[in-house]
């Protein structure tokens, strides 16, 4: 059976330091003291920014991947492999955008390498593309990443999950993930305010890659048509006629692009189904950086403010 | 001039080895893909239940997945749940008086208690959008954990009671998720 709430307190965060402080010995008894800082291994930029504003420098964060890889198309190597071996415990996406984790950790030298899961208290939607249209109730939409709640939800779960493997810093861990909500949270307030006045116009938006429907869920927009086939897969020239014809029928007049992932036949869709694009980033190129997130959210937030008040005009 | 026709030695043997290669290959490949067959996981949900993935519009997602997150933020807030008005100040969603909430089904927010029991009510003024709904913070012995309830009734009012059955009773639906991992990982 599915749980409700299942990772919530019913009412107090206290009561719920006050219960941990009282469990029994033996939950903790398997952590060894630790006499140098976790190494926290990472799969993807947002993680990355994730643990690395809760951790501040009381513990080390490991991108597993090297800056530069497209994650979509990534194949572990040797020496990434090598990497794990020095961790102590891995944060990973864990619903589809980092399958490759798991076979890598096998392989490792650590094969019981800890794991924890980001997305274990967020709730998923449905995969879009060719996954979700078979109807498969458990293929998921593993980007969570690129929406300000979904993120929360994750630090606080990776806060909370970390503070078990260094309870020495569990709490300054947990200060740590308060204030990146706040500042998480006032990204989105800042952006959702500059849309004041602007009438709920209604329109209908189609994405290139199926990647943001958390973040547009926070805006109450649904997409209504992704062109990729499968997840980063460009479409045939017929499924481009077809996705074409359909954006033409359904009058879609946004179409929100890849910034960091671009292709010709985008351009094509633009010109033949008279629609305004707009780039959104992944999040998921370039050099690891702690404000990474932060930055990048607020250029998608702003992107999506800009398309809706310029298809209200 | 004689002409003698000389078939290759074994050359109807060798085309029903090479069709009989060839059935045996996808035989095989085709009770292999059948033994790793697994059906499709669907998780059912009690009757009065919605799956937050299935059974929700997409303004409802939004509101639910904003709704899990309020739990864990009361702590901010003292011994008591704290006024709408207190949790819209702290930039909670979906508390805030924004686009998020106008477009997104408009509801007006109160907080009701009935004796030990206490819910924030979101009342919807757009019920084709996103029905009401309701955060239930704590209640009677059978509500457990913190959880959220939807009604897409147009006629929706405040509950007087906050235990399960009345909800129920009342037309509400509690809205649950559940977790499913990479459909490519091995170990669920």
């Amino acid at each position: 059976m599915p749980d409700a709430l299942p990772s919530f307190p019913r009412r107090r965060m206290l009561a719920g330091l006050a219960l941990a402080c009282a469990l029994p010995a033996r939950v903790f008894a398997a952590v060894p003291k630790r006499d140098k800082p976790l190494r926290i291994g990472v799969t993807l930029h947002p993680y990355y920014s994730y643990v690395a504003n809760i951790v501040g420098d009381l513990a080390e964060v490991v991108p597993v991947i090297p800056a530069g890889f497209n994650p979509h198309a990534y194949e572990p190597r040797a020496e990434d492999i090598k990497r794990i071996g020095t961790l102590d415990v891995m944060v990973v996406n864990g619903v589809g955008h980092d399958d490759f984790a798991e076979r890598m950790i096998a392989a490792s030298e650590k094969p019981n390498l800890p794991v924890i899961e980001s997305n274990a208290d967020v709730p998923l939607l449905a995969a879009t593309g060719l996954a979700g249209r078979a109807g498969s109730g458990t293929v998921v939409n593993p980007h969570t990443f690129l929406s300000v709640t979904a993120s929360i939800a994750q630090v606080n779960t990776i806060a909370r999950e970390l503070g078990r493997f260094d309870p020495a810093n569990a709490a300054a861990y947990q200060a740590n993930a308060r204030a990146f909500a706040r500042r998480l949270r006032q990204l989105r307030a800042d952006a959702l305010a500059e849309l004041a006045g602007v009438p709920n116009a209604e329109f209908r938006v189609a994405t290139i890659h199926g990647a943001y429907d958390y973040l547009l869920r926070e805006f109450g927009i649904e997409v209504t048509a992704v062109v990729e086939p499968s997840h980063g897969i460009e479409p045939s020239p017929a499924q481009l006629k077809g996705t074409i014809d359909r954006l033409r029928g359904l009058d879609v007049k946004v179409i929100f692009s890849e910034m960091d992932f671009p292709s010709a036949y985008v351009d094509t869709i633009r010109r033949e189904a008279g629609v305004q694009l707009y780039p959104l980033t992944h999040i998921s190129y370039g050099e690891y950086e702690i404000d990474k997130f932060e930055r990048e959210t607020a250029r998608n937030l702003a992107t999506v403010v800009r398309a809706i008040r310029e298809a209200a005009q | 001039m004689a002409e003698q026709v000389v078939r290759p030695a074994g050359a109807g043997h060798e085309a029903l080895f090479v069709a009989l290669a060839c059935a045996v290959i996808v035989a095989l490949a085709a009770a292999v893909i059948g033994a790793r067959q697994t059906p499709a996981q669907r998780i059912e949900v009690a009757a009065h239940q919605l799956d937050a993935r299935d059974d929700l519009l997409a303004a409802e997602q939004g509101l639910y997945a904003d709704l899990r997150l309020v739990p864990g933020e009361l702590a901010d807030f003292g011994d008591r749940p704290p006024a709408v008005t207190e949790l819209a100040e702290a930039l909670l969603p979906p508390f805030v008086a924004d686009v998020g909430t106008a477009w997104r089904g408009d509801h007006a927010w109160t907080l009701i208690e009935h004796g030990a029991a206490s819910a924030y009510l979101g009342l919807s003024a757009a019920p084709e959008v996103a029905g009401s709904m309701l955060l239930r913070l704590s209640g009677p012995a059978d509500a457990g954990e913190a959880d959220i309830w939807l009604n897409r009734s147009p006629s929706a009012s405040p509950p007087a009671r906050l235990d399960t059955e009345y909800l129920v009773h009342g037309g509400w639906q509690q809205v649950v998720t559940h977790f499913d991992a990479g459909a490519t990982r091995h170990r669920h």
